[in-house]
């Protein structure tokens, strides 16, 4: 009997409840959403590796033998072993990209996941070659395939199309940020079929581990199996493609609490405020059921129902709707930097217990709201609710006060006198600006990576990345022209503070094609003496300028120091950069492994390097990827829309419910219409201007928050351009308005009459 | 002659369903003078609170004509009969419908937003006996007090018309004796045309003119030439 009574309140209250539905309803659809994307990416990528066997750890070297292979098995500790031979190749007819050849002697770890053709086996010949670059460059199973490895020219059938675990993310140069396909890919081959190509010994430069040892004592067993050797230990985790999924796992994660967070206060806010009227409107009631004997747990539980009711209906809707289609939606978007073969969705069961709680929280919130009027016996409650009792606030003492005119000095007594009114609103408010200008934001940063990372510091139009066998005549040619710029880029480990950091090092050439700039945008020259670091390492290691940073190059050479003498900011790539004067004075020689110029790629089309890149393609892979981000953009933008017209709307109607007495007095003395109208409308116009005020440094914020997850590589600065902070401010405004115009059309419906009747 | 107020066969029909309707009022005549303390008489349910509401522009007419001043007001559009309402018109209700989040003094104030000119308000506010309360919220004040301000709003504009629904329905007697004595005031010494609906058929002593009531319809209208003052009537 109770339920039905909640069932017509619930209608004839029909504008709160449908709010407290929708922002329940968003919260939740947002947050188990987020939650589904970020739990199956996690769970998505770890199957993968599980299924493909993903090496524990990896030794980087050279030549490795069976003798190391066997005594590194028989470590404890280490369950499996396997060589491994990594070089760079590209397509004898196609010099423009780059692949990754792998020439595996075993397959038990890191095997590869089949799209199509045949199982990769060591004893089958042919190339697996990875399904993306496949399609982009149109090969299929069965194809031949001329390969240029080294000067040399082997040919190999296409056996089958493949993803690999260790290419989920796998860039060909550190100045991308977008994998692009069409120029790198990778390949297996098997090492029994290679070496009669080959015409010589292969020389094993990686060595693949299972272990459940920690980096240390794996470190340790390395260096007793290799007294003598240049090696380097790269655990799983610290593996660029696995470094850069976990990082967007969590960052998808870190979404998952910020944005359903507004959306859940204002439902319980506005439970709160509907809740607390409608109990209070139903004073008498609540004294009638009293009266009648009702026990106050009976009643308390029928006002909890409510919430408990609406919140359980929206978050169960939530629960199963936002699991579906947010995954599919980011799922769009994640696939354009990593490659799976699968992305499912994936709920964590923890986050059941979470939207329970939302619905208790409805529920207490009625709970809060009834509890109050309950206090008393029967036959107070029966009798009405002292008025509230009129009080003059501080500001009144003020001088000012009374040259305010009416209209100015009701609403602020109004907004004061409703207190929780007035925050729900403004909280909606500031979650919406907060959600559009973050919006906007996101995109502006992301312009920005391609004007600082491709108009600013690199200004190349062509890097050519030379290969082992470029000869040497070739080079001194080469070096002759004044217009290239070499460089040398260079993995390296870093060791700060006795801990070890895999880093870049480039040492940069004579040219003006690399112009760095500081943390605040000037322009700034690489030291002549001693090195320049980048920003986020420095920050990520509380480097400042005169610390001393001692790195190695990988695999080779032995420890080098040098003295930091500038911080430079770099939005896409993290490392060490030394002019090529400085890096003479530490007694060392500048190899290139690349060099810049503005000439077209097509000059280019020589055999005798390894890659060739043209920033152009960059560029445009970056604007493909923004295209996928301004649907995210939209739909985060439609979102904040909800959350502001659902509020202000939903807190207008309550205000012009509150006053319709009020303002049918002033119909009566002869307000006209549009007077009623901006009387009406001035505090939901004063409320959104102090959440557009307060939204503005919370965009801000949330979006430096974002951006915090980016990952390791990618430094960042939130940029909001002038005409964001336009478009958001005007269009929030915009809303109020259009909602507020909506709201006073009810004054129209005012009927004097009916409405002077009698107290309520 | 010209009457100040004038209804000519005047009808308002409620519509309660499809086929169904009330006739709330039925076919009413009757004029009032300019300066006339009137008042309306009848039991509950009569018509009279849809009589003066028509009167005050408030609510609108289903037939008939109601002359203002030789005007016309049942022709006035929406604008037309606000600034009526606005210029023209005090009223004065049982539940004086004084906004709570205002003073008293700004209550009254708030009636010169509409309209410029009328009387200044601390005058007012002292005339009705106010002076000492004008800082108070209405919930700081007595009934009888609450009225005087809702009176004080009414007449601060100087408007033509009073009209009073109940004004003492809410009051003990002694408050009610000292409201209406002061309504009085408002038409004998201000001059004003003062319309008061009333229960009390007491009342009728005091009035220029009582107009009877009954189902929608005038059934009377008796002009008194010698009016008691409201504080010499044996209530
Ligand atoms: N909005 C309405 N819809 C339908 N009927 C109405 C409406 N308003 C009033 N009535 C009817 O019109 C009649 C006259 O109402 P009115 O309020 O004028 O009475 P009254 O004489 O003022 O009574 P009271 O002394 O009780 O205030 C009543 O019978 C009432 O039921
Ligand atoms: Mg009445």
């Amino acid at each position: 009997m109770l339920f039905r009574k909640m069932l017509r309140d619930l209608k004839s209250n029909l504008v709160q409840f449908v709010s407290i539905f929708v922002m329940t309803f968003m919260g939740i659809f947002i947050f188990t959403g987020m939650n589904a994307v970020g739990e199956g990416m996690d769970q998505s990528v770890s199957d993968f590796y599980k299924e493909t066997k993903l090496a524990d750890a990896l030794i980087y070297g050279s030549d490795f033998t069976m003798e190391e292979v066997q005594n590194l098995r028989k470590q404890e500790g280490i369950h499996n072993v396997e060589r491994r031979l990594q070089l760079n190749a590209s397509l004898a007819d196609n010099t423009k990209s780059m692949i990754q050849l792998n020439i595996v002697e075993s397959n038990q770890i890191c095997l590869n996941h089949i799209v199509e053709g045949q199982a990769f086996e060591p004893d089958k010949d042919g190339i697996w070659l990875n399904s993306s670059y496949a399609k982009e460059n149109l090969i299929h199973v069965g194809d031949t395939l001329s390969i240029k490895i080294q000067g040399q020219l082997i040919s190999k059938t296409v056996q089958g199309l493949i993803m690999h675990p260790e290419y989920v993310y796998a860039l060909k140069d550190e100045n991308e940020v977008i994998p692009d396909h069409k120029t790198f890919g990778y390949a297996f081959l098997s090492a029994h079929f290679f070496s009669g190509d080959w015409g010589f010994d292969l020389s094993y430069n990686q060595l693949l581990l299972k272990s459940n040892r920690d980096k240390k004592s794996i470190e340790t067993i390395k260096n007793t199996v290799f007294p003598n050797k240049q090696t380097i230990l790269v655990m799983q985790e610290d593996h660029t493609s696995v470094r850069m999924f976990q990082n967007e796992v969590s960052q998808m994660k870190a979404m998952q609490t910020v944005f359903p967070i507004a959306f859940l206060l204002i439902a319980i806010l506005t439970t709160l405020t509907t809740m607390t009227r409608l109990t209070s409107n139903q004073r008498t009631q609540i004294g009638i059921l009293k009266s009648v004997g009702f026990l106050n747990r009976k009643i308390i539980w029928h006002y909890m129902s409510y919430g408990v009711f609406i919140g359980t209906v929206s978050s169960m809707l939530g629960l199963f709707t936002g699991p579906i289609f947010l995954p599919k939606l980011m799922f769009k978007f994640q696939k354009g930097f990593y490659t799976l073969p699968e992305w499912n969705g994936s709920l964590d069961p923890r986050i059941t217990i979470i939207v329970l709680g939302g619905i208790l929280l409805c529920g207490i919130s009625g709970f809060y709201a009834c509890y109050k009027e309950l206090q008393g016996v029967a036959a107070q409650i029966l009798r009405p609710k002292p008025p509230k009792a009129g009080k003059h606030t501080k500001l009144e003492k003020s001088r000012w006060w009374n040259n305010l005119k009416f209209d100015i000095q009701w609403n602020i007594r109004d907004l004061l006198r409703n207190r929780l009114r007035s925050v729900i609103t403004v909280v909606g408010i500031i979650g919406c600006m907060t959600l559009i200008l973050c919006a906007f934001g996101l995109r502006d940063t992301m312009d920005d990576i391609t004007n600082e990372a491709y108009d600013q510091i690199n200004t190349y139009d062509t890097k050519i990345v030379l290969s082992d066998s470029t000869s040497s005549e070739r080079m001194i040619e080469l070096k002759k022209n004044q217009e290239y710029q070499f460089i040398q880029e260079t993995s390296v480990e870093i060791n700060i503070r006795d801990e070890i950091v895999s880093s870049v090092l480039t040492v940069v050439g004579d040219g003006v094609y690399i112009n760095h700039r500081d943390k605040f945008g000037y322009k700034v020259e690489l030291p002549k003496k001693g090195l320049a670091i980048t920003n986020k390492i420095a920050e990520l290691h509380d480097l400042k300028v005169g610390n001393m940073v001692t790195w190695r190059l990988y695999g080779t050479g032995s420890w080098v120091t040098g003295e930091i003498k500038v911080i430079i900011r770099n939005p896409i790539m993290q490392g060490i950069f030394i002019s090529e004067e400085a890096y003479q004075a530490m007694d060392l020689v500048l190899r290139p492994t690349a060099f810049l110029t503005d000439e077209a790629v097509s000059e280019f089309s020589n055999n005798d390097f390894a890659s060739v890149q043209s920033k152009e393609d960059i560029v445009k892979n970056m604007e493909t990827m923004m295209e996928t981000m301004n649907v995210m953009i939209a739909i985060l933008v439609l979102a904040a829309v909800i959350l502001g017209v659902v509020v202000l709307y939903n807190l207008g109607i309550l205000s012009f419910q509150e006053r319709i007495r009020e303002l049918t007095t002033l119909k009566v003395l002869g307000f006209q219409y549009h007077k009623l109208r901006q009387l009406l409308q001035m505090q939901n116009i004063w409320l959104t201007l102090i959440g557009i005020i307060i939204g503005v440094p919370g965009g801000y914020l949330l979006l430096t928050y974002m951006l915090k997850f980016m990952g390791d590589s990618f430094d960042l600065l939130p940029h909001i351009t002038v005409f964001s902070y336009g478009v958001s401010i005007i269009g929030t405004l915009l809303l109020s308005v259009v909602v507020n115009w909506f709201l006073s059309r009810k004054l129209r419906t005012i009927d004097m009459v009916s409405a002077l009747k009698s107290v309520e | 002659m010209n009457h100040f107020i004038e209804f000519r066969d005047v009808n308002k029909e409620y519509r309660l369903g499809k086929n169904n309707s009330f006739l709330a009022v039925d076919q009413i005549n009757f004029s009032i003078e300019m300066g006339e303390f009137v008042v309306i008489l009848g039991p509950s349910g009569a018509g009279k609170s849809t009589v003066l509401n028509l009167l005050g522009g408030m609510d609108r007419v289903t037939k008939g004509t109601i002359l203002i001043d030789g005007k016309d007001i049942t022709q006035y559009n929406d604008k037309e009969l606000t600034n009526y309402r606005a210029r023209d018109v005090g009223f004065i209700f049982q539940f004086y419908n004084l906004i709570p989040s205002l003073t008293a003094r700004e209550n009254v104030a708030l009636v010169k937003e509409v309209v410029g000119g009328g009387l200044d308000v601390d005058e007012v506010l002292e005339s009705v006996g106010l002076k000492e309360h004008r800082y108070q919220f209405p919930t700081q004040l007595s009934g009888g007090e609450q009225q005087r301000v809702s009176i004080a709003r009414a007449i601060c504009k100087d408007p033509k018309l009073l009209l009073c629904d109940e004004p003492t329905g809410a009051l003990d007697s002694d408050t009610g004796v000292i409201i209406l004595s002061l309504l009085q005031d408002m038409s004998k010494i201000g001059g004003r045309t003062v319309i008061i609906v009333s229960h009390n058929a007491a009342l009728a002593e005091a009035a220029d003119k009582v107009i009877r009531i009954k189902n929608g319809k005038v059934r009377e209208v008796i002009i008194n030439e010698n009016p008691k003052p409201v504080k010499e009537v044996n209530w």
